[in-house]
């Protein structure tokens, strides 16, 4: 093994400092989801804010014209649209269409090919919120948001220090250590401290940035809901193989995990199938295949 | 020739001599390949669960659009379609990999282990030899079978073999 694994090389202090040079999460989507939540607003206020995005009005068009509606008319104004689709459907199609540019990308260094991580935060999302309402925690829509962008980091350390994600798979491997572990000697930090970093600079809630900077730290993850639900969302995912990369299963998983979400075996294997389904849904819808 | 991938839950049966069954991103989920090389035929599925779970509003729709969601129903339908496509017992080989698993973690959240131990169960209880398996480890795996050839390929972690 290089000595180069042995003394961290305050790697992640470049890494935070070349954060902001990254593209910026689009402010268009930042302020509909605000207006989504603010019980002043109106759908008219939103088809204004959105109608002069191409991309996100003609996903909001033809996700409302799919088969999953099954509508006899088609519907072709945006308006009309959203008051179709309602509140949990906008959200969850403004956050897929912002975080595409950044989730369809190949990230090699943890052996992901595009659309895995696309694919992976997906379903970690709708894991996330299938998970959140079976547990009744009060806010499923911010599970999903999280959840989506949990695995963010990634994409900072594949562009920062790409050519170094090979030593980190080759150290977690031959030491057979935990991935994050491996991260943490080579880089000074993991991919949820850096997701998190990105989320604080994209003035993301705090309970956001929480969630997935403890997502994959057993220790941290065990102390709030919301991290709870995100590190079961993750875990349940990487078990149904979906954009899985090199990292998948070298982890630990908390023993009362299951009790803090005061979750049954039973109810595990029917958050599964649900998953599934919705997640099936989804890819026919948002043409992840 | 033509290659078809099987996802979560799926599960497909060719007797299209060359034609290629696949399961990519094989996580905690099993694989189950079954071939009679002289039918010609073969099948794969992809269990995720060790058996079908109590869904009120969607246990149709979970059976209909995942048949091999649970190895407890799916499996005896799996053999049921391959027997109706030509499969014959004293010919056939069956072969699983699959059921990664983490590092640590408690039983309840084991689902590889789970769906191991049910598939296990159906096929001794049936007197089906495994001809070969590859389970367990924290990688996931890409499995393939080739309609008329003998055995599965396994890939995982930049290697590969074969069953």
């Amino acid at each position: 093994m290089s000595d180069d694994y042995n003394a961290p090389d305050f790697t992640l202090e470049r890494i935070f400092e070349k954060l902001v040079n990254l593209p910026t999460f689009p402010k268009v989507i930042q302020k509909a989801l605000a207006l989504l939540k603010d019980p002043n607003s109106s759908i008219a206020k939103l088809a204004e804010l959105l109608r002069y995005d191409p991309a996100i009005t003609a996903n909001i068009l033809r996700f409302t014209n799919s088969a999953h509606f099954g509508l006899a008319q088609r519907i072709t104004d945006l308006e009309t649209a959203l008051t179709f689709l309602g509140q949990q459907h906008i959200t969850e199609i403004l956050l897929a269409s912002a975080s595409l540019p950044y989730l369809n990308t190949p990230i090699a260094g943890y052996r992901m090919e595009p659309k895995d991580l696309w694919r992976h935060s997906i379903a970690t999302a709708i894991a996330a919120e299938t998970l959140a309402k079976l547990c009744s925690y009060p806010d499923p829509p911010t599970a999903f948001t999280g959840a989506l962008l949990h695995d963010i980091g990634k994409i900072a350390l594949n562009i920062f220090v790409g050519e170094r994600l090979e030593g980190i798979f080759q150290l977690a491997k031959q030491e057979k250590m935990l991935f994050t572990e491996a991260e943490w000697r080579v880089l000074g930090g993991d991919h949820a401290v850096i997701g998190a970093e990105i989320l604080q600079l994209w003035e993301f809630p705090h309970d956001i940035v929480r969630a997935v900077r403890n997502h994959h730290d057993p220790d941290l993850y065990i102390q709030d809901t919301l991290s709870a639900i995100m590190a079961l969302a993750n875990i349940l995912v990487i078990q149904m193989g979906i954009g899985l990369g090199a990292d998948a299963f070298r982890y630990n998983v908390h023993a009362e995990l299951l009790n803090k979400l005061r979750l049954t075996r039973a109810d595990i294997h029917r958050c599964v199938a649900m998953i599934l389904l919705d997640f099936n849904r989804s890819q026919d819808m948002l043409n992840l295949e | 020739m033509q290659t078809f991938s099987i996802k979560n839950g799926e599960m497909m049966v060719s007797k299209e001599p060359g034609a290629v069954l696949e399961a990519c991103s094989v996580g905690a989920n099993l694989a189950v390949c079954i071939a009679d090389a002289n039918a010609p035929v073969a099948g794969l599925a992809l269990f995720v669960l060790p058996q079908m779970p109590q869904m009120p509003n969607a246990f149709d729709e979970a059976q209909e659009r995942l048949p091999a969601l649970a190895a407890m129903s799916g499996l005896p339908l799996f053999f049921k379609r391959m027997l109706q496509e030509g499969l014959s017992m004293d010919n056939m080989k069956v072969w699983i990999a699959g059921a990664a698993c983490f590092f640590s973690g408690p039983a309840d959240l084991s689902l590889g282990s789970q769906t191991y131990t049910a598939v296990k169960k159906i096929l001794e209880a049936n007197k089906i030899k495994i001809a070969g398996e590859h389970v367990g480890g924290q990688f996931k795996r890409c499995v393939r079978l080739v309609v008329g050839q003998d055995g599965v390929q396994v890939s995982f972690d930049d290697q590969e073999v074969m069953l």
